[in-house]
């Protein structure tokens, strides 16, 4: 094969295979530049920035839903025959139902996310070229994250994630809390990438490969030849090393302290980004490490079975971090008063729950693909409803924030007198947030458990998954008194005496888009099934 | 709670369960007294936490549950397959389940207590750390509903409940809420964990007969009347426990089931009465706080002299809840101490014993409250006869406590034939196939089995075996 | 032992002496006894020089291992690069707290336990793998940086058999992400120039500013001109300054 035969192979691949489906990212990527460009002519200078971001938004996520949509096998049309899997950019990325749910889910998030950075007031006019270049720049390493399928494009794509939101938690310049809760965040940051990348070097070292499916296999053989040892450290380490990576951007427990006080620190913006954004895309990164590492897509029974190992020792560390996250971040959310830090450790109670699933995922890869399938796409799911529930309650934080001038808990007292219909509205998100029925925050955490559940059922590592559903079950119960104790504030107790009494009527411009949130929310606690379908064929990646 | 009681699907079940509470914390919260937001929050844990292990067991049982394993017959009487399709679409849908490669799982009541009590039903089969999953799920599931009864280790939230709750809501408390949990254990616990019933029997009448006690001494030592009256709740609902739990159709008795579905046509009627019973005191007690705003026992007395028709009606009802013969709440105490004979003797005398422990809290309650020479508390001047709202209210109730006291056949009527139909079959599946399982063969001396084939039983709908005091 | 037959002897081990080792020894030392250097120091510019002599040392291990293109880009970014920037920034901004940094006792004790014992788990975890997994024969020897230059451009030349990634990808699309952390730089290093207050602002809770200066009082010196170079400072700069 010569070289030109080489280039011109490798130009179609690019050109007529990985670029199409590389649209989404293709659209934040110019926007970023189209951003910087207007900014810098005089003739559309006057233009907001926010409309241009939102217009990248809006293709990106056009596109997104076409690449769902456009699927074999997708809710809308006919079942695929074949495995719905494209490497683009020879094995750097995966484009797959997962990907293209994922990646929708973020360009949906930031159709929402842009309008209420714009009704609520922050970025200001002078800076909010900045931040929405910020803000593109880190969505686009998020949709990396998603779809990566190569180690050196997960560590890239997490350090483009995390970069610009370094500088978006220290985005409110002049306040000392936001500034200590930048440099916090970048500081815990790049050690976890230190340490992640010393990991990733350990396993590629030991595997000899960087591409995900490769190093499956290869781990199969490794695993399968017996333990020799060294090499089981060496990988056990490596592992243990990436999981570090991986929690520090989920916020897990205990890689989890910069979270409160970044969320504090930081505008409430910032922490409706890094909450759902951000979070989603380390559980996106982390079902997709974990199921292509241990049971990788069309493996073999005999390389299925050399992974098992692989197996347990995945499900039992995501299963230990979720544990450990979902106890601690409800025990920890307790004694807050201000509400941006209760919220902060209910992410990351919420993070343990979605890690129960991405365990039971990676626990059921071998013995049962359709019920791994089913884990997926609860976590799948729950990602889907966690965005508008968070989104909600971060966007109502932010909007009585601008009314009430306060972000402590006491502040709220007595808010159902004067604005009942935000009263209400954070009445749906904080019980969804516990999950109850009939919320989204029900139907989503049912479904993790019910996932653990079928794990026990079919007696797959069954005592941690009796554990972990334990443990998530008195969770449930434990949450409920601090998500009650904000609505037993805002409504059992009197208004605070200095209380300067502007109401935040639902028939404004921002009450109509906290109505258009929280509308979600009830409306997939009832009608879930399209989400589900949806969810469940994106959890379908691997088999 | 109608969803509750009329939900066939267990996940349907769960989420009205579910939705139930919180309108229930902002009735207490709101309206409530001086401490109503540690009530209402305590109330909402004790609940969601027995609920939450109730989802567990949802959980469990649903991916444990297999329809292949099930006929044509029972896929069509538990609605699995709808009944109103023909022939031979029925026979499809029935071929399309059975013919899955894969286990079908399902929520529906009926059919997991068809899978539930099959012989090699795959709960008895399947084993979580040493228990079956029918005992572990049977537990949870009790758990869950005794916490919404309350027995006594789980009780605390409901005199916390009732006394900072406004009137209409303990009455709302006493008169339905509770009874959630009797209904829960008896329609969903029993048959589809019948092998953790007879497991647990012990512990669901132990349960019982330790609130009743507890309660009623509990009620014995109160200062405040409301409080009185929350803990005669919990007693009166331990005769519920005990009527329910008293699984005597064991070989034995030669499966003898009358026994037992007397207990728990018992506790039906017990649930019943004291619905109408213990709702009248709280209102009782609701119409003397709302003149004088304390409920202090210790500083009533000579509400007969000062309002005649509100203390006669009142004193009836307390009758009515100790258990007086012609009032409705002896049916069901007198049926379920009955039944318990058969389970076991101790416990049917503690029951009994607890009936005198009844009359001397509500009697010296009575005495205190409304006899005694004059009324010595504070606000003396507002204790104004009885409104005639009041009186709508409160005559109703006295009417059903008498009527249901004098004809209790207007409630057995209706209840019996459910009741014994699913004792029955409860019955003869201990018979033939709780025995007959290799690992109780031993323990129990099994009688001669030739008297019975796997069949069911033919449906029974007369009610009149034992029941009729 | 005359001085003919010591050379005699000499000689041979000379000649036996691995220089390969030797040398990995040495830049080994040197990049290690740097990276000590630099936690031990407490000056911030004699820091930086330390970690420029660490990471060059290190350049010299890329070198022994037959990676010529990795060295050279680790002494063109690292050192010639972005330890520049750094040492021109601690020298430009170096105030007078800033200029030593000091760690209490605990703080020290705590990393040393710490950083021990991650250490020795490493090392007994690196030095106890019998067999690394190796590339197969056929992909080390890359000698020239074309096939590296290629594989950056998506096409790889030394691996033609298939199965093994070109960087097209990250070659272009890290481009994108030092385009929006510059702006982020630029943002965070640009001084603060506000004429309508945020909503934030006016927080009950919000502490005092951290260098209260208005926007007339900006130094005209380093800061702004960096802001105004930036890509998007230049945008506003004229309407700041005044």
């Amino acid at each position: 094969m010569n070289l030109g035969s080489l280039l011109t192979s490798s130009l179609s691949d690019t050109l007529q295979v990985s670029l199409p489906l590389f649209r989404p990212e293709l659209c934040l990527a110019a926007t970023v530049v189209l951003l910087l460009v207007c900014r810098m002519l005089p003739v559309v200078r006057w233009l907001d920035s926010a409309w241009i971001a939102l217009g990248g938004a809006v293709f990106a996520a056009a596109y997104a839903w076409a690449d769902l949509r456009g699927l074999p096998g997708s809710p809308w049309l006919p079942a695929a025959t074949a495995l719905n899997r494209h490497e683009l950019f020879t094995g750097l990325l995966v484009f797959d139902p997962f990907t293209a749910y994922i990646r929708l889910l973020l360009a949906g998030f930031l159709l929402l996310y842009i309008p209420f950075t714009k009704i609520s007031g922050i970025p200001g006019r002078e800076e909010e070229t900045d931040f929405h270049v910020l803000l593109l720049g880190a969505v686009l390493g998020m949709c990396l994250m998603a779809s990566a399928n190569h180690m050196l494009t997960v560590f890239m794509a997490v350090e483009m994630a995390s970069v610009p939101s370094y500088a978006l938690a220290g985005f409110l310049k002049g306040r000392k809390a936001s500034s200590e809760a930048a440099l916090k965040y970048a500081v815990y940051g790049a050690g976890a990438a230190g340490i992640m990348l010393y990991g990733i070097s350990l396993l590629v070292g030991v595997l000899g490969s960087f591409h995900l499916p490769t190093m499956a296999a290869r781990l199969s053989t490794v695993l399968a030849a017996g333990s020799t040892g060294g090499v089981t450290t060496a990988l056990v380490l490596g592992g243990l090393m990436l999981a570090v990576g991986l929690a520090f951007k989920l916020s897990a427990v205990p890689f989890h302290f910069w979270c409160p006080d970044v969320f504090e620190g930081a505008a409430a913006e910032v922490g409706a980004f890094l909450s759902v954004a951000s979070k989603a895309a380390a559980v996106a990164l982390a079902v997709r490490l974990g199921c292509t590492l241990t049971a990788p897509p069309l493996a073999d029974p005999a390389q299925l079975a050399g992974l098992a190992d692989a197996r347990f020792y995945g499900a039992h560390l995501v299963g230990l971090l979720a544990a450990l996250s979902c106890t601690l971040g409800n025990l920890a959310a307790y004694g807050q008063t201000n509400i941006k830090r209760m919220l902060a450790y209910s992410t990351i109670a919420h993070a343990g729950y979605l890690m129960m699933g991405v365990a039971a995922a990676i626990a059921l890869g071998g013995t049962d693909r359709a019920a791994s399938r089913d884990a997926v796409a609860a976590v799948a799911f729950y990602l889907g409803a966690y965005l508008f529930m968070n989104l909600a309650a971060f966007a109502i934080v932010a909007l009585l924030r601008n009314t009430l001038r306060s972000e402590e808990i006491a502040a709220y007292g007595g808010l159902i007198q004067s604005s009942p219909g935000v009263v209400v509205a954070m009445g749906l998100v904080l019980v969804s947030l516990i999950g109850l029925p009939p919320l989204a925050g029900f139907t989503a955490k049912f479904l993790v458990f019910a996932s653990v559940a079928q794990a026990i059922a079919l007696g797959v590592e069954k005592p941690l998954m009796i554990v972990l559903l334990a443990v998530g079950g008195l969770n449930t119960v434990f949450s409920l008194v601090y998500y009650l104790r904000v609505l037993g504030v805002m409504i059992f107790n009197p208004p605070p005496a200095d209380r300067v009494n502007e109401p935040l009527p639902l028939v404004s411009l921002p009450g109509a888009f906290v109505t258009g949130l929280v509308a979600p929310v009830v409306v997939l606690g009832v009608f879930f099934a399209g989400l589900y379908a949806c969810a469940q064929f994106a959890g379908g990646f691997a088999s | 709670m109608l969803g509750v009681f009329m939900g066939l699907d267990f996940f349907l079940f769960y989420v009205f369960w579910e939705v139930m509470l919180l309108p229930m914390y902002f009735l207490i919260g709101i309206w409530g007294g001086s401490r109503r937001e540690y009530a209402a929050i305590k109330f909402f844990l004790y609940t969601l936490l027995g609920s939450v292990l109730m989802l567990i067991a949802i959980l469990m049982l649903y991916f444990t549950s297999d329809l292949r394993a099930l006929s044509e017959g029972q896929l069509v009487a538990s609605h699995v397959v709808s009944p109103g399709l023909d022939a031979a679409a029925r026979t499809a849908a029935v071929e399309a389940i059975r013919s899955a490669s894969a286990p079908v799982h399902t929520f529906n009541l009926l059919a997991l207590a068809e899978i539930g009590q099959l012989p090699d039903s795959p709960f008895a089969v399947a084993r979580v750390w040493g228990w079956s999953l029918e005992t572990l799920a049977f537990l949870l599931l009790l758990i869950g509903f005794v916490i919404k009864v309350p027995v006594v280790p789980v009780h605390t939230w409901l005199p916390d409940a009732h006394v900072e709750a406004p009137t209409p809501i303990s009455m709302i408390l006493a008169g339905v809420l509770l009874k959630l949990g009797g209904y829960g254990i008896l329609r969903i616990c029993y048959p589809i964990c019948p092998g953790g019933g007879i497991a647990l029997a012990w512990l669901v009448c132990g349960l019982g007969v330790v609130s009743m006690v507890y309660g009623a001494f509990a009620a014995l030592a109160q200062k405040d009347f409301k409080r009185m009256v929350a803990y005669s709740s919990v007693s009166h609902m331990g005769y519920v426990m005990l009527g329910l739990g008293v699984w005597s159709a064991v070989a034995g008795t030669q499966y003898a089931w009358d026994a037992w579905a007397q207990g728990v046509n018992g506790a039906m009627f017990q649930m019943l009465a004291h619905g109408i019973s213990s709702a009248g005191m709280f209102f009782m007690v609701g119409v003397l706080y709302d003149r004088v705003h304390h409920r202090n026992l210790e500083e009533f007395g000579g509400i007969f002299g000062r309002m005649p028709v509100y203390a006669g009606l009142a004193v009836t009802i307390f009758f009515a809840g100790l258990g007086l013969p012609g009032l409705c709440g002896f049916i069901g105490e007198v049926l379920v101490t009955l039944s318990s004979w058969k389970y076991s003797q101790t416990l049917a005398v503690i029951s009994a014993f607890t009936v005198i422990l009844t009359a001397a809290y509500i009697l010296w309650a009575i005495q205190r409250v409304y006899l005694g020479a004059e009324y010595k508390g504070p606000h003396g001047d507002h204790l104004t006869p009885i409104t005639r709202r009041e009186l709508a209210i409160a005559v109703p109730l006295v009417i059903l406590a008498i009527v249901f006291g004098v004809a209790p056949q207007t409630i057995f009527r209706t209840v019996t034939p459910t009741v014994n139909k699913q004792v029955k079959t409860l019955a003869e599946w201990t018979r033939v196939v709780h025995d007959a399982r290799p690992a109780n063969r031993g323990a129990i001396p099994a009688p001669a089995l030739s008297g019975g084939s796997a069949g069911r039983f033919p449906a029974d709908g007369v009610a009149s075996t034992g029941v009729t005091p | 032992m005359t001085g003919h037959s010591l050379l005699g002897a000499a000689l041979p081990m000379v000649a036996a002496i691995n220089w390969h080792s030797l040398f990995f020894l040495l830049f080994a030392s040197l990049a290690c006894g740097f990276a000590l250097a630099v936690v031990f120091t407490t000056n911030v510019v004699r820091m930086a020089l330390h970690l420029v002599l660490s990471l060059a040392a290190t350049a010299g291990l890329f070198f022994l291992a037959n990676a010529e293109f990795i060295g050279a880009m680790q002494l063109m970014i690292y050192v010639g690069g972005t330890l520049v920037l750094l040492v021109f920034g601690v020298m430009l901004t170096a105030q007078q707290p800033f200029v030593s940094i000091r760690t209490s006792a605990r703080d020290q004790v705590l990393a040393g336990v710490a950083g021990a014992a991650t250490l020795a788990v490493l090392l007994v975890a690196v030095l106890s793998v019998g067999r690394w997994g190796l590339p197969a024969s056929g992909e080390v020897d890359a000698p020239t940086a074309t096939p590296l230059g290629m594989a950056l451009l998506g096409v790889r030349v030394d691996a033609a058999g298939g199965g093994h990634s070109g960087f097209l990808l990250p070659f272009e699309i890290v481009s994108v992400h030092l385009l929006v952390v510059l702006v982020g730089a630029a943002y965070l290093a640009r001084a603060k120039r506000r004429r309508t207050p945020r909503p934030v602002d006016v927080l009950a809770s919000a502490d005092p500013p951290l260098a209260p200066r208005p926007a007339v009082a900006v130094p005209g010196g380093v800061t702004r001109g960096a802001s105004r170079s930036a890509l998007v400072g230049s945008g506003d700069a004229a309407g700041g300054g005044a």
